[in-house]
């Protein structure tokens, strides 16, 4: 069974997102980072850092998107974390 | 042969050292990438064995009522701390602020030091080890 980080909305944690757990994708270490801060402060606190995969052990899944996980969680971007995260809807192709 | 079984009180069980007393593996290898420096341990092995020989140590002292927080279920030997929150044993040394938290199956789930604050929000130690202690 996998569960979700409640920062960052990663959906592969072993264990529950609480006592100890550390999310590979966030770098929230559940009951000691949201002891200090909650979780919708800790997530802002990842995006404005750029939102970057914080584990060396764990590899990132392939095509990993930090914008797509947090759309996922349900999470409404600001039009600036969304510029920050580079929210592939933005991006214009142009074809001839 | 007679096999020697040593045995040590911890928070009023009686815990078999010889018995499996191990970082939980799923969390081991995260918490020392990013604890392990803490305690300049140079691989997981020397991490995971600082971090059982912090929880079997004896506690030295009296123990008394800690009474820095009402809400804690918490006993002070010493500079050591030592509660017990639903499944989680939690021993935290007020000298270094040194935290460690073994869950009922022995398996330990963190080893690391609390600092005074966290990305410029200021807690004490002794809080956040409270905090944690809370009885649910």
């Amino acid at each position: 069974m996998k569960y979700t980080c409640t920062v960052c909305g990663f959906p592969e944690l072993a264990l529950p997102p609480e006592r100890d757990m550390i999310c590979p994708c966030c770098g929230t270490h559940f009951a000691y980072h949201d002891s200090y801060y909650s979780h919708s402060e800790l997530r802002e606190q990842w995006i404005e850092r750029g939102a970057k995969w914080h584990s060396k052990r764990t590899a990132a899944p392939p095509h990993w998107s930090a914008y797509q996980q947090l759309i996922r969680l349900g999470i409404v971007l600001t039009p600036e974390e969304e510029k920050l995260l580079g929210n592939p809807a933005t991006v214009i192709t142009y074809t001839a | 042969m007679a096999r020697y079984w040593r045995k040590l009180l911890i928070h009023t069980e009686l815990i078999d050292v010889d018995s499996i007393i191990r970082f939980n593996p799923a969390l081991l290898g995260q918490h020392f990438d990013d604890h392990g420096a803490e305690f300049g341990a140079a691989d997981e092995e020397e991490y995971e064995r600082r971090a059982i020989e912090f929880l079997i140590s004896p506690l030295n002292g009296i123990p008394v009522r800690c009474n820095a927080c009402q809400n804690c279920n918490c006993q002070a030997y010493g500079t050591v701390h030592q509660c017990r929150n639903g499944d989680d044993i939690i021993r935290f040394d007020t000298y270094t602020n040194t935290i460690a938290v073994m869950d009922v199956g022995r398996y330990i789930r963190t080893y690391h030091r609390l600092t005074h604050g966290y990305r410029g929000r200021q807690k004490a130690p002794i809080k956040v080890y409270h905090d944690r202690c809370e009885i649910k």
